[in-house]
C-alpha cells in the first residue's frame, strides 16, 4: 500500500484509470489538494461545508474526465483542479446571486488551456440533476444497477449476494430497472440533451 | 413481452456484451436503419453512464466522510521553522495513520468470501482422458463442464479412485454442494495419510480451503491457506500471497 507516496501526475492518471487503484487515487487527491482548494472557497465567501461539497464535485468530474480519456494534461493536475474548483465556486455564487465583486464573471483571461474545465462547468447542473433521477429508481433497483454497472459484479455474484432465487429472476429485475431508468430519462428530453453533453465532457 | 420490450431486452444484452456475433451483427444492421432503435440504444447507454456517475459520486462521498474530519486544519499561522517541521511531520504521520486506518476500514468493509474466492479460484483442468468405461465417462463429463453428470457417474462407481473423488469434489464445489465437496477433498487427504502417499493431496488441500471460502467459512479456510502459504514447496504456494492471507484474516474477524 503506497498511497502516501507523492505520485507524479502521470502516475496519478494511471491510478485513476485502473479500477484497482482508483480509491487510492481519490484518497491521494483529498490528501494533497483539498486543503488548498478549501482555502480558496473559505476566503471567498464560502463555508467549510461549501468547500467540501464543491471539492467532491471537482473530484467526481475530474475522475470521469480522466476515465473517458478527455483529460489532455495541458495543465498540471494541481492547476487543473484549482481551475475547476474556482470556476465551480464562482458558478455556485452566481447561481445564488452572490457574485464576487472582483470576479463577476469567470476568469476568462486567466483560463487555462485545458478546455475540459469549461465542459465540466457547463455540465454541472445536469450532473446534479442526474443524482435525483437515480434516487427516483428506488433502493433495490439502484443496488442492482450499481452492482452490475459500477462495481462490475457478475450476475452470478449478485444472485448470491442479494439472495435472489436464480439468475433469471435477477435478470428480469435488472431489465425492469434499466427500462425504468431509460423511461425516466426519455421522459425528459431536455435533460437527456444536457446529460449527453455533461457525461461525454464535450460540447 | 411486446416487440418494444423485445427490442429493449436485445439492446440491454448488447450493451452488456451478452449477444453472440450473429445477433450483434444483426442488431448493428438494424441500428443503421431504425432511428427509434438507435435513440433507445443511446438512452440506455446514457442510463448506464448515469449509474456509473451515481456510483462514483457515492464512493467519493463515502471516502470524504471517512477522510475529512481528520483533515481540516485551522488557517495557517506564521510559525518558526522548527514548528513548521514539527507540523509537517505531524501532518505526514497523521496522514499515514489516517490512510492506513482508512485502507483497513475499506478492506474490512469490502472484503467478502465471494470476492476472495473469485480472485483465488482457478478451474482445475483435466487435459487427457484415461482408460475407458465409467472413469473415462466421468472425466469426459468434467471436461465438458457437465458437473451434474460427473456427480451422477461418481455416485455409481463402486470403488472410486483418488482422481475420481477429486473430480467429484470439483463438481460438487462448482454445483455449490459444499459439504459433499469438503467430504471428497478431506477423503483424499486422509487416504493419502493412511497410505503414506501424496496423490493429488496438495491439490485437495488447496481446493478444500477454497470450498470453505466459497461456503463462507473463512475461519476453516484460513489455517489451510496459511499452511500452503508457509510451505514454500507446496504446489499452490505461489498462489497464496501474504496479502491474501491478511485479507482472509480480516474476513475471519468479520465473521
Amino acid at each position: 500500500m503506497e498511497v502516501v507516496k507523492n505520485y507524479s501526475d502521470e502516475e496519478l492518471i494511471a491510478m485513476i484509470k485502473d479500477d484497482a487503484t482508483t480509491d487510492n487515487a481519490i484518497v491521494f487527491l483529498y490528501m494533497h489538494h483539498f486543503e488548498n482548494l478549501r482555502l480558496y472557497i473559505q476566503q471567498n465567501q464560502g463555508s467549510l461545508q461549501d468547500a467540501e461539497d464543491i471539492f467532491q464535485e471537482v473530484i467526481v468530474a475530474f475522475i470521469e474526465l480522466v476515465q473517458k480519456n478527455k483529460f489532455r494534461g495541458e495543465a498540471s493536475i494541481n492547476t487543473f483542479l484549482y481551475s475547476i474548483n474556482k470556476n465551480m465556486w464562482l458558478n455556485e455564487l452566481k447561481r445564488k446571486g452572490r457574485a464576487l465583486a472582483r470576479e463577476t464573471n469567470f476568469e476568462t483571461g486567466k483560463q487555462i488551456a485545458d478546455t475540459g474545465v469549461d465542459d465540466i462547468i457547463a455540465g454541472r447542473e445536469a450532473r446534479l440533476e442526474m443524482l435525483g433521477i437515480m434516487d427516483k429508481l428506488g433502493e433495490l433497483c439502484k443496488s442492482i444497477l450499481l452492482a452490475f454497472y459500477f462495481d462490475n459484479f457478475s450476475m452470478k455474484e449478485i444472485v448470491k449476494n442479494m439472495n435472489y432465487e436464480n439468475e433469471q429472476v435477477l435478470r428480469n429485475k435488472k431489465y425492469k430497472c434499466m427500462k425504468n431508468l431509460e423511461q425516466l430519462l426519455s421522459g425528459n428530453p431536455a435533460l437527456v440533451k444536457k446529460l449527453k453533453t455533461a457525461l461525454k465532457y464535450e460540447q | 413481452m411486446n416487440n418494444n420490450d423485445t427490442n429493449t431486452e436485445k439492446l440491454i444484452r448488447y450493451i452488456d456484451g451478452e449477444t453472440d456475433t450473429e445477433a450483434t451483427a444483426e442488431l448493428e444492421h438494424e441500428l443503421t436503419v431504425d432511428l427509434a432503435l438507435r435513440e433507445e440504444l443511446e438512452n440506455l447507454l446514457l442510463a448506464k453512464d448515469v449509474v456509473k456517475h451515481y456510483g462514483l459520486t457515492k464512493k467519493i462521498a463515502a471516502i470524504r466522510v471517512a477522510m475529512l474530519p481528520g483533515m481540516i486544519h485551522s488557517p495557517a499561522k506564521k510559525t518558526g521553522i522548527v514548528k513548521l517541521i514539527i507540523n509537517n511531520t505531524m501532518k505526514i504521520a497523521a496522514g499515514i495513520i489516517l490512510i492506513a486506518g482508512l485502507f483497513l476500514l475499506y478492506q474490512y468493509t469490502t472484503v467478502t468470501s465471494g470476492t476472495l474466492y473469485a480472485g483465488q479460484y482457478t478451474e482445475y483442468s483435466v487435459s487427457t482422458f484415461r482408460g475407458s468405461g465409467a472413469v473415462s465417462t466421468l472425466e469426459k463429463a468434467y471436461n465438458e463442464k457437465n458437473y451434474s453428470q460427473v456427480i451422477t457417474t461418481y455416485e455409481q462407481l463402486p470403488v472410486p479412485g483418488i482422481r475420481e473423488i477429486f473430480l467429484a469434489g470439483q463438481a460438487f464445489l462448482l454445483n455449490e454442494n459444499y459439504p459433499a465437496a469438503v467430504k471428497c477433498f478431506t477423503t483424499i487427504i486422509e487416504k493419502n495419510k493412511v497410505a503414506n502417499t501424496s496423490l493429488l493431496s496438495e491439490d485437495a488441500s488447496y481446493y478444500l480451503a477454497l470450498t470453505y471460502l466459497k461456503a463462507n467459512q473463512p475461519t476453516s479456510a484460513l489455517p489451510i491457506f496459511k499452511q500452503i502459504h508457509d510451505d514454500k514447496n507446496h504446489l499452490y504456494n505461489t498462489r497464496v500471497s501474504g496479502w491474501f492471507i491478511k485479507k482472509l484474516q480480516l474476513l475471519s474477524w468479520k465473521s
